[in-house]
Formats: structure tokens, C-alpha cells, sequence
């Protein structure tokens, strides 16, 4: 227990060290929320995968392969095509937000559409579906901590500490923290992911090809998806749905404004799919702990990669295994802090505010921003993966406005209004928390249609009906109104 | 369409969303892994190498066109 907790102390202590040093000099809003746009390939991979890989990846992709088997493979397959459409989007978006000196998502589809409601509605958007995802990651780091302690530290006291070191880095160091700490974050999930990925499987059931054998003789259904329920068509759809929000997390939308130039995110679409393989490994060690821990059940399946470590290996192990969990906790953490307090701040700050001004005004929001977090995560309820799911469909409605304000508008056709942008996003947002919130069940609702239409995700569902609501008004309230940047670059997308 | 290799990207798009339906089984295992696993990650690799061709192809074409831009603006008469 001395030792694990002593590993997990130290990495705590050298994140926040390094951050500090990397905090000298940020004094504006933009250095300390965009790092000034002077980042590179390395550090953007580092920051785009910082705010990928969570306690949802690391915690919760174990969890899934170890209670549910072969729906979890869906994680794989909606990371590698949303990278073949960051190719295209990201210069795109990044293009448009560095020539508009926009800070964060809500600004950037307020100047989009020239829309001050737009912006105030995709802010509340981003913010509500930001909440649950932080309260989630400090659930998980008050999970982590109080199982590598051996249950000497209760999960109350690790969230406590978990909050107040991430409040300090964010207000202290800003993006240049998180892009640092993600380098040691990514390092250490690289090597204890793999490592336990392949050491697991051969100690306890003698290779990775022998633990699916007896995986499948012992559990027939297991590796492959079942015809209801998390059925072939839920899986599609949600790939589909996942595919569409991945970036429009307010965050990861923000990192790509770090970007010293487009060609970063070429690179990036190269990169980030190895980088997924990461995954392979986590289920491996899912799959592992099926036969080695059985009977975890409910919420509790999250544990099964801290259980099987703690039953096969030493403090040392745990104790590396526990940072590593830390890092997918705090780093993913402190950019939500930080991508809530830009968009507060911007909203609430005068526009003649210094830079200064509205800098310290970010900061000042983020330790409010954790206090709430705090209250809701004690707050506590079984619910945390509904919301993490509803959160997910919640900000994907934000794509199909995105997406049509890239279009190049050769054609008048194309031209979606804010008000249709505005009455698409809230009529996909009001199906999806109807669905979500009143626990209703489209098999329930549905029963002689077929279960393959029934079974699709409800977020998929959800921007179908957005995007029918977003052309229908757009074709009552088009105004012959066009901005001259988008009539000035119609080739940005193809570019 | 001026660019037509990146259609490329469209088949790893097709092969991972159809995936259930032409993939979900257990057997012949990949690499020890069950079918389906097997599949994605192997189109996950694949995805890496198309977007790397594509990479590619478009910087070449980009500074192709980038040097033709040059050569008219200097053969243009001055104002």
C-alpha cells in the first residue's frame, strides 16, 4: 500500500511540477486557453489525445469488453473513422477559427451564422453535456485512488485531493499544463496498457489466442454481437452517432485552435488510428479479467482492470497502473475546466475587456466550476453512465449545423439559416433528453417493429429528426444574406 | 472531382459501418483474435495507411500547384 500510493503521489507531484514551469508567461486568454495557435504536430497529437483517452477509455473500455464482450469493440471502430473525417473538418474549422480569432466552440458558430442566439445556445449545450463527463472523471479518479490505497484512503478523500490538484494546474498553467501532463499521462497509459494487455493473458490463461479459446468455449455469445439489443444495427448507429459528436466536444474543438498551421491535422489522421490500438490492449485485459475476476456487476464492472492487476501483481505494478489511471482522469479533467471557464468568460466579459482582464475572469471561474462538479459527483445515483450516454448524444446535434456552415454555398440549396441551425440543434436535444430522462425504450414503445429499427441509437434517431427540423426551417427563414468569407473561400473544404 | 484517390477513404468508412453484418462471427480467429476484432483492427491499420497515402498525394499535388502559382505570378507583366 506504502509503495503503490508513494508511485501515485510522485506522479502527481511531477505533473504539477512541470506544469508550473510550463505556465511562465501565459497572461492572455488566448496564450492560456490556445497556447497563442503555436503548437505543432507533437504537442496537438498529445493534447487531442489527451481529452480522448479518459477513466471512459481506460476504466470503462475494460469494463465494457469485461461485462458486455463484443459491443465494446465499438470504441475501435468510431475512433478510426472519425479520424478519416478530421482530415477533411479539422483544417476546415481550424482555417475559419484562426482568420475569426475565436477562442471556443460557441463563438465560432455564433460568427458561422452570424448568430449571437446560435452561439448562447450551443454554449448551453457544450456546457450541459460537459458537466456529467467531469463529474465522471472525478468519480473515476476517487475509484482509482481508493483501490491502489488498498482502501486506506476512502474514495471521498482521493476526489478531494484529485479536485484541488486540478484546479490548481488549470488556474496556474492552462494549456500549456495539460499539453505537458499529457505527455507523461500518454506514456505511462502506453506502457501499463500494453504491458498489461499482453502479461495478463499469458499469465492467466497462457497467450492471448488460448483466453479467447476458452473464452468461447466457456461463453459462445460473448464475442460477437447479439441479434437484439446491442444488436448489429446499434452498433452502426452508434458508430455513426460517436463519429459525428467526437469533435464536437467543446474541448477537443478547442484544442484544434492550438494548431500552429492545417497541416498539423494531416499528420495527425496518420497518427491517431495507431494510436487507438491502445484500446486493443485495454479489452485484452477486459477479456482477461471475464475468467480471472468473474462476478463483478452494475457499475461495478469499471473496476475489473484494478481488480485483475491487484490479484496478479505487486504494489509496484498497482501503483503504476493507479498514475496511469490518475492521468486519464486529471488530464482529461483539467480541459474540461478550462474549455467551460473560456466559454463562461467569453460570454460574461464585456467585449471591450483587455485580454487580461478576461483572462483572470477564466481563471476565477474554473475553482466554481470544480465546486459544482464536486456537489454533483457526491451527489452520487447509479445514473453516471446515462448521463455520460446522453451527454454524448447531446452534443453530437451540434454537428449538423457545424458541418453545413463548412459547406461551400455555390448553391443557394445548401443554405441553412441560424434559426434552423438553432431550431435543428433543440428539437435533436428535446428527443434526446425525452428518451434519455423518461427511460423510455423504443422496443417498448415499438414492439411489432422490427428490432433491427428499434435497437438504433437514440442519438442517431435524434439527429435525423434534427436535421430534417434544421433544412425544413431554413427553407421559411433563408435571408439572401452571405458572408463574404465563405463566398470568398468556397474550396476551404476541398483544400 | 479533382482529387479522385481520396475516394480511397470511403472503403475502410464502408468496411468498419458494415462491420456487424459482414464480420460478426467468432470464427476463422485473426492473430488469435475473434473474427470481428480481428477485422477492425486490421481496418484500423488499413484506415492509418490510406490517410497517409492521401496525406500524401495531396502535398505533392499542393505544392505542385503552389509552384505553378508562383511561375504565373512571375511571368505576369507588371502594372
Amino acid at each position: 500500500m506504502i509503495i503503490s500510493l508513494s508511485i501515485l503521489a510522485l506522479t502527481l507531484f511531477v505533473t504539477l511540477a512541470l506544469c508550473l514551469r510550463g505556465a511562465r508567461g501565459a497572461s492572455s486568454l488566448e496564450q492560456w486557453s490556445v497556447g497563442s495557435r503555436g503548437f505543432g504536430t507533437i504537442l496537438v497529437f498529445m493534447l487531442m489525445a489527451g481529452e480522448i483517452y479518459t477513466t471512459f477509455t481506460f476504466l470503462g473500455g475494460s469494463g465494457w469488453a469485461y461485462g458486455r464482450g463484443a459491443p465494446a469493440f465499438y470504441i475501435i471502430a468510431y475512433g478510426a473513422l472519425a479520424y478519416i473525417m478530421s482530415y477533411w473538418l479539422l483544417p476546415a474549422i481550424w482555417r475559419r477559427a484562426t482568420e475569426w480569432k475565436v477562442l471556443s466552440q460557441p463563438e465560432f458558430f455564433a460568427r458561422a451564422y452570424d448568430s449571437e442566439g446560435l452561439g448562447r445556445v450551443v454554449a448551453a449545450v457544450s456546457i450541459a453535456a460537459l458537466m456529467p463527463y467531469l463529474v465522471l472523471q472525478f468519480r473515476g479518479l476517487g475509484l482509482i485512488v481508493s483501490e491502489v490505497s488498498y482502501d486506506a484512503i476512502s474514495a471521498t478523500a482521493a476526489i478531494w485531493i484529485g479536485t484541488i490538484a486540478t484546479v490548481v494546474y488549470v488556474m496556474l498553467a492552462g494549456v500549456h499544463g495539460s499539453a505537458a501532463a499529457a505527455a507523461i499521462k500518454d506514456a505511462l497509459v502506453l506502457i501499463t496498457a500494453v504491458g498489461l494487455g499482453i502479461a495478463l493473458p499469458s499469465i492467466l490463461h497462457g497467450g492471448i489466442g488460448e483466453m479467447f479459446t476458452r473464452l468461447e468455449r466457456e461463453r459462445p455469445d460473448f464475442l460477437v454481437l447479439p441479434t437484439t439489443g446491442l444488436s448489429p444495427s446499434w452498433f452502426a448507429s452508434t458508430v455513426v452517432m460517436t463519429v459525428c459528436g467526437f469533435y464536437m466536444w467543446p474541448h477537443t474543438f478547442g484544442s484544434v485552435f492550438t494548431a500552429k498551421h492545417a497541416g498539423v491535422f494531416r499528420r495527425n489522421a496518420v497518427l491517431m488510428p495507431l494510436y487507438q490500438l491502445v484500446l486493443l490492449f485495454v479489452f485484452f485485459v477486459g477479456f482477461a479479467a471475464v475468467l480471472s475476476v468473474p462476478g463483478l456487476t452494475g457499475s461495478d464492472v469499471d473496476l475489473a482492470l484494478l481488480r485483475v492487476t491487484k490479484q496478479t501483481f505487486g504494489p509496484w505494478i498497482v501503483g503504476l497502473v493507479g498514475a496511469a489511471g490518475l492521468l486519464t482522469a486529471l488530464v482529461p479533467g483539467s480541459l474540461i475546466l478550462m474549455s467551460i471557464a473560456t466559454m463562461l468568460s467569453r460570454l460574461m466579459t464585456p467585449r471591450d475587456a483587455t485580454k487580461v482582464q478576461s483572462s483572470t475572469q477564466a481563471r476565477l471561474w474554473v475553482p466554481v466550476l470544480a465546486a459544482v462538479a464536486l456537489f454533483f459527483t457526491f451527489l452520487g445515483g447509479a445514473t453516471i453512465v446515462t448521463l455520460l450516454l446522453m451527454a454524448y448524444s447531446m452534443v453530437t446535434q451540434l454537428f449538423p449545423a457545424l458541418l453545413a456552415s463548412l459547406l461551400p454555398r455555390t448553391t443557394t440549396s445548401w443554405g441553412v439559416s441560424a434559426s434552423g441551425a438553432i431550431a435543428g440543434i433543440i428539437m435533436g436535444e428535446v428527443t434526446v433528453a425525452v428518451v434519455t430522462l423518461g427511460e423510455l425504450s423504443l422496443p417498448a414503445l415499438l414492439p411489432t417493429w422490427p428490432r433491427s429499427i428499434t435497437d438504433i441509437n437514440v442519438g442517431f434517431i435524434a439527429l435525423l429528426i434534427n436535421v430534417c427540423t434544421m433544412i425544413t426551417v431554413s427553407r421559411f427563414t433563408r435571408t439572401t444574406h452571405f458572408d463574404d468569407t465563405r463566398t470568398a473561400a468556397p474550396t476551404a473544404l476541398a483544400a | 472531382m479533382t482529387r479522385p484517390y481520396r475516394l480511397l477513404a470511403l472503403v475502410p468508412v464502408i468496411a468498419i459501418v458494415a462491420a456487424p453484418w459482414l464480420a460478426n462471427r467468432a470464427e476463422p480467429r485473426l492473430l488469435g483474435m475473434p473474427f470481428l476484432l480481428g477485422w477492425l483492427v486490421m481496418w484500423l491499420l488499413v484506415t492509418s495507411l490510406v490517410m497517409a497515402l492521401i496525406g500524401a498525394l495531396d502535398s505533392r499535388l499542393d505544392s505542385r500547384l503552389d509552384a505553378q502559382a508562383e511561375t504565373r505570378r512571375d511571368a505576369a507583366p507588371l502594372p
